[in-house]
């Protein structure tokens, strides 16, 4: 391997990573705020990148990645308010079950609004940043600030605002919050707009690297592992798992080949389930699912 | 911190909470049957009664939980019959509950400051934008949190995650997130339960402070009637959801039919 | 025994299990609506009685995307159909079921279909879908019509056709077009050909039908990447074929997948120059314009049928639009037209066998049929008691500047009689 092939295969590893990052974050976030998780989180990349490919050629990349958020934002508001609301305080089952029927719902809006046909996002940058012998593509090293500047937005704010504490104190027990005064409902909702966000955010940064198509949702199960690895309830163990996914994907990948690169991928997430079943970053009192 | 709401107070300003012939019904099961009785401003009111007889029914319904199937509910004059349990603490009614094992990963301090009332909605907006105004509300609700902790004596614990810390000091860092919301009546739910008896006059001291610094009004439901009677004034005995007895503490306990229907079964 | 309660009731903590029923019903409901609206044509106007073709296709699992494109084309085929009269004043009405690509659910669909009484199954996207049900069809003699045979499926002693060229034939058809542009300078002589294709057992038959054709033509593969179909990322791929310097680039892969590994090609600094080819799965006039979009301008996709983008247009073609407009629908849209020539294929089998056609009927008008759908197809769609691959030729597109297609090259023979 060369240098600059190593470099390269970096650079696509910690792209990966930032994608992978960005969508357990949105589902380590219901998790920690609603106790809630959305298989429907997938789907919500998916219409992110719809919306993005819909609005970015006439508003520009960054209007169009703002109006994206906004629009995602309100969908996850709204598939809140008219459908998990009606799940308050209900078991976790049902509440995943409603979230597959979101993610059915989603998918035929999708495909009535633009068709089957893949579409694409075009990047903010085609510009390329020289490192050691190769170059390395400007918007990889944009999509990781992203992912970073996401990642420690949400660590801040749950931990540190006062929103954040009652999103919180929501995931452990919805009916002793709503004791507490906190008002569970406008929470919850804004804890799925922010979902929203995450989604557009990684159904941008992931469509643009591939295609805008009906096949984005299946990013859930392929960034599943890494949220395994980091115990569905760390918003740091999504992240490092996310990193360390991709970058055992990609390298097995050039190393052993296609047919090898998942079956190592999910071998880890099972051993992990084995050895820490709450992941490592994870809590042993905090299994939820 | 108390926020004045709602139609002019229609009862009494003398009676901090009233219940007026409050019924409750779950399915076909009576749960309460007219339930009468008032606290009075300042007043410490326990509840005692066997298992199943009512108590936690009537905190519930007093706390917005259950709507009763008849009746009525005061706070101060205002009738929160039909509020909300989420809105019901802006009347001034703060409560514990009998479990606090369900929230685990806050530290003492964030529990206590859950029970800060938020500026609301604009502390929303300005913590989301990291607005200044919204850092200040933030670092004051923690601030005013660990303040109390200091003042009520668990200064030292406010660094500790809840799973971590004794059971004791879980108990009272959750009448402490009652306490800074500035509550004017306090239901208290098995304040001492699974509390070693030790401990419990850290309990009864925390609660006996609190009663000196605000001058406000306790109902006190618990199973433990020695501990009831350690800081009540009056009690209401109840039986199979009826109030069998009311009045002060040692005419209560003499009362026949209580001796009867709950100590004489457990002497 | 009950209790008195006086008239009085509770209030249920606030949102009840009725409430959750409700919301639950609701959303239930939205779906089926949406999939309902999704069904096939029911046109029964004619007063003969109608031909009946079971439809058995992905409509909500991993291949719904072109599984909704597919069955708008068939549709849109039997609405032309009927609206011009039917055949033989017959109205053809298709009987949809959802596979989902899911094993469980086309066998239990292809039992339903059977007992309607179907002339035969069309759809079938992959081995997924068709490969449960080829042994109880051949016992029942039911003809299943395919746009996604698995080449071994394919023996004439099963009872599976195939709708367009098949897999085998279009990847080897990829190696003639290298083949062409080597012969006329466009690319190297010593033809180093990179190739990604699927890590799926097809891809490996493929992958034998690749080498002894490269054998054949004289081009050297010089490295053969795999990856699972719908991969988060394709770098990995992409980095080990541009290592080796390839003199052109073949993609034997879905559409999405197509355009992450021009993505990816990008990232990892393929030439922009490097021929690339690519199979009729990717050669919708849309995604080959992304591909070029991209700065790839030399791919070309292979293609079953002829593209309303083209200059050249046949009566087929033009009947084709018309069809697919009359139902909405964008005639360049991926799958749609292998959605309309599959049922059109049927059509031609149906007016040979008469009504009614019994299953066992139909094998036997569709194994004497023979048709190009009046020019739509390259070359004849020929189908015998020995050939069930059907296409015959295929010709290979590009994106134009303008964003349309042009043909490159001749049409290339892919079954030699």
């Amino acid at each position: 391997m060369t240098a600059a092939s190593l470099v390269s295969l970096v650079a696509s590893a910690m792209l990966l990573g930032s994608v992978y990052s960005l969508v357990n974050l949105g589902v380590v976030l219901l998790v920690r705020t609603t106790g809630t998780m959305n298989f429907a989180q997938g789907e919500f990349i998916m219409l992110g990148a719809y919306v993005m490919s819909a609005l970015g050629p006439s508003m520009g990349y960054w209007p169009g990645l703002l109006a994206t958020c906004v629009v995602m934002a309100s969908v996850g508001f709204l598939g809140y308010y008219l459908l998990m609301r009606f799940l308050h305080g209900g078991s976790e089952f049902d509440k995943v079950v409603l979230t597959f029927m979101l993610s059915i719902i989603l998918t035929q809006a999708v495909i009535m609004l633009w068709g089957t046909d893949p579409r694409e996002i075009a990047p903010a940058t085609r510009a390329r940043v020289p490192l050691l012998d190769t170059s390395v593509q400007a918007t990889t090293f944009i999509a990781i600030a992203m992912t970073v500047a996401i990642a420690v937005g949400l660590v801040l704010f749950l931990s540190r605002s006062i929103t954040g504490l009652r999103m919180r104190a929501l995931s452990a027990d919805e009916s002793l919050a709503e004791y507490y005064g906190i008002r569970t409902e406008v929470l919850s909702g804004l804890a799925w707009a922010m979902a929203g966000v995450c989604a557009a955010v990684a159904g941008v940064i992931y469509a643009q690297g591939t295609a805008v198509a009906l096949t984005l949702p299946e990013i859930l199960l392929l960034a599943f592992p890494a949220a395994v690895l980091g115990g569905l309830e760390s918003f740091e163990g999504a992240v490092i798992g996310s990193l360390v996914v991709a970058g055992v994907y990609t390298f097995t990948n050039y190393v052993l080949g296609g047919q090898w690169s998942i079956v190592i991928v999910y071998s880890l997430m099972l051993i992990t389930l084995m050895v820490r079943p709450y992941g490592f970053f994870g809590r042993p009192v905090a299994q939820r699912l | 911190m108390t926020t004045t709401l709602g139609a002019s107070p229609q009862a009494s300003q003398s009676q901090a909470v009233s219940l007026d012939g409050v019924c409750l019904a779950i399915g076909e099961v009576d749960i309460l049957d007219s339930v009468t009785f008032d606290v009075a401003e300042g007043e410490t009111v326990g509840l005692i009664g066997a298992n199943g007889s009512g108590k936690s029914s009537i905190l519930n319904v007093m706390s917005g939980y259950y709507s009763p199937t008849a009746g009525a509910v005061r706070v101060r004059g205002h009738d929160v019959t039909k509020i909300r349990a989420e809105r019901v603490p802006r009347y001034g009614v703060g409560r514990s509950f009998q479990s606090v094992g369900a929230i685990k990963d806050l530290t003492v301090r964030e529990l206590i400051a859950l029970g800060v009332e938020p500026a609301w909605p604009s502390s929303l907006v300005a913590s989301l934008l990291g607005l200044r105004a919204g850092r200040s509300a933030e670092r004051s609700a923690l601030d005013r949190a660990g303040a109390l902790a200091d003042e009520y004596g668990l200064g030292q614990f406010i660094g500790v995650r809840l799973d971590e810390a004794p059971y004791g000091v879980r108990k009272m860092a959750d009448l402490l997130r009652v306490f800074v919301g500035e509550p004017s009546v306090l239901l208290l739910d098995e304040p001492a339960s699974g509390v070693a008896k030790a401990d419990r006059s850290a309990i009864v001291d925390l609660i006996s402070q609190w009663r000196e610094r605000s001058g406000g009004s306790v109902v006190l439901v618990d199973h433990d009637v020695a501990f009831v009677v350690r800081l009540a004034s009056r009690l209401v005995a109840l039986s199979s959801g009826r109030v069998v007895a009311v009045g002060p503490v040692d005419h209560v306990l003499r009362d026949d039919a209580v001796v009867e229907s709950f100590l004489g079964s457990s002497a | 025994m009950t209790f008195s309660t006086a008239g009085r009731t509770v209030r249920p903590p606030r949102v009840g299990r009725t409430a959750r029923v409700v919301s639950t019903l609701a959303a239930g409901l939205m779906v089926s609506g949406v999939l309902a609206a999704c069904g096939g044509s029911d046109d029964s106007s004619s007063s003969g009685g109608s031909y009946k073709i079971g439809v058995e296709i992905d409509q909500t699992g991993r291949s719904k995307a072109s599984g909704v494109a597919q069955l708008k084309g068939m549709t849109a085929a039997a609405d032309a159909i009927n609206k011009a009269g039917g055949i033989d004043g017959h109205s053809v009405e298709l009987i949809v079921r959802d596979t989902a690509s899911d094993a469980a659910k086309a066998v239990s669909a292809y039992s339903d279909l059977k007992s309607q009484g179907v002339s035969a199954i069309a759809g079938f996207l992959g081995s997924v879908d068709l490969g449960p049900v080829v042994k109880r069809a051949k016992a029942d003699n039911m003809a299943l019509l395919a746009t996604g045979s698995p080449p071994d499926l394919l023996d004439p002693k099963n009872t599976v056709f195939s709708t367009v060229a098949n897999v085998n034939a279009q990847s080897e058809a990829t190696l003639s077009y290298i083949k062409n542009r080597m012969d006329d300078g466009d690319v190297a002589p010593e033809g180093r050909v990179g190739i990604l294709r699927y890590a799926t057992p097809a891809g490996e038959q493929q992958s034998v039908a690749l080498a002894a054709k490269a054998k054949e033509l004289g081009i050297d593969i010089v490295t053969e990447q795999t990856a699972p179909p719908g991969a988060a990322s394709l770098s990995s791929q992409l980095q080990t074929i541009v290592d080796k310097k390839p003199d052109a680039v073949i993609f034997l892969v879905l559409e999405s997948d197509l355009l992450t590994a021009v993505k990816a090609a990008d990232a990892t600094g393929l030439p922009k120059d490097t021929p690339i080819a690519s199979w009729a799965f990717a050669s919708s006039p849309s995604s080959l314009a992304l591909v070029a979009k991209s700065g790839y301008h030399d791919i070309a996709a292979s293609a079953n049928l002829q593209s309303p983008s083209a200059a050249e247009q046949s009566d087929g073609l033009k009947a084709y639009v018309t069809a697919a407009k009359a139902a909405g629908l964008d005639p360049g849209s991926t799958q749609i037209p292998e959605g309309y020539a599959q049922t059109m294929i049927a059509a031609a089998a149906l007016k040979k066998c008469g009504y009614p056609c019994s299953s066992k009927d139909f094998i036997a008008a569709l194994e004497s049929t023979s048709t190009d759908l009046d020019g739509f197809a390259f070359g004849p769609i020929t189908y015998s008691r020995d050939e069930h691959r059907g296409f015959t030729a295929m010709r290979f597109v590009t994106s134009t500047d303008s964003g349309g297609i042009a043909y490159a090259g001749d049409p290339i023979e892919i079954i030699s009689k």
